[in-house]
């Protein structure tokens, strides 16, 4: 690695943004003379002259830099839908929240209770549907700062599924003790299904921990 | 020359990509592939390379990779996708059609 290339091209990148890009093109652009100036040394030219050739051969960066500052448009229209969309949705299960008991003053007795289930179930599927749709964190540039926005978003959605999976696990796991209960009249011994949710809990804990290393 | 540097650099991603169609290359070797071809009459400035490796990454007629030598510097190689293939064939044939129409329009009538 030639030293004095390396300081002309640090020199050159003086102004470039610190972002990814720049850096690789950078590495790239050192490799590249690099091999360039031992090709030539090798050839038997003065170090000096090689220098010269190789600094000489890099052209005009300017350009370059400011086409990586140019960022790909990032898709706003396609977030602001996907907005409205969890909106809408949250909204509508929020709803079915508060209306779920409806059946329990109309209708008396196990089939009322059902209906209060159900529509918690709808509910709470309609919450975690929104909470995957929702549009991931994209980096507005290739800075550190966003790349852990980007982690910090990754794992704050994997953390909102976990939870919604859970919620979703205990409501069945209700209506299955419910159910069983009443059709079977058997309550002494039913009660274990809440023991069931548990370890099956446990166990999607288990899963998300194994998928993540 | 100038004029004629004007004009091939019009041609630049074309270039590239016929190196590519051969194999997967790095910048460097590119250059160094248009400097033997054209016996040192041509090369690329590095920044016109950049640019344009870039700009076709963009256009997804080419990919990138990093190389992993042991020894010296590191390299990115860049590789021909499926589109790069169908706009090099597509370039080359305006090609050859732009040079038969000039070809005939320089050329002086017979008598």
């Amino acid at each position: 690695m030639n030293e004095r290339i390396r300081t002309h091209i640090e020199h050159l990148f003086e102004n470039a943004p610190e972002t990814r890009k720049a850096l690789e093109l950078k590495d790239e652009l050192l490799g590249n003379c690099n091999s360039k100036y031992d090709d030539l040394i090798a050839e038997g030219t003065d170090p000096d002259d090689a220098f010269r050739i190789v600094a000489a051969s890099i052209g005009d960066v300017d350009d370059l830099l400011a086409q990586l500052k140019t960022n790909p448009s990032i898709n706003f229209q396609e977030r602001e839908k996907r907005q409205l969309q969890r909106a809408i949705l949250t909204s509508i299960a929020i709803g079915l929240y508060i209306l779920s008991p409806i059946g329990l003053f109309v209708l008396h007795g196990t089939v009322g209770l059902c209906i209060l289930f159900v529509m918690a179930a709808a509910a709470t599927m309609m919450l975690v549907f929104s909470s995957m749709i929702m549009p991931k964190y994209l980096r507005e540039d290739d800075t550190m700062v966003e790349e852990f926005k980007e982690w910090k978003d990754h794992k704050n959605r994997k953390t909102g599924i976990r939870k919604s999976i859970s919620s979703i696990l205990w409501i069945s796991v209700t209506i299955v003790y419910i159910l069983v209960s009443f059709l079977t009249g058997r309550w002494e011994i039913t009660w274990i299904l809440f023991l069931i949710g548990g370890l099956c809990e446990g166990l999607i804990n288990i899963y998300f921990e194994m998928r993540d290393k | 020359m100038s004029i004629t540097a004007d004009m091939l650099r019009g041609h630049t991603d074309t270039i590239i990509l016929t190196r590519l169609i051969q194999r997967d290359s790095y910048g460097y070797e590119i250059n160094k592939y248009i400097q033997e071809k054209t016996s040192g009459r041509y090369e690329l400035k590095e920044a016109t390379l950049y640019s344009a490796f870039r700009r076709l990454e963009e256009l997804g007629l080419i990919s990138s990779y990093w190389g992993d030598e042991t020894t010296g510097a590191r390299r990115r190689y860049y590789a021909i996708t499926k589109l790069g293939r169908t706009a090099y064939h597509k370039n080359k044939e305006d090609w050859e059609e732009t040079k038969e129409i000039i070809d005939q329009l320089i050329k002086e009538d017979e008598k």
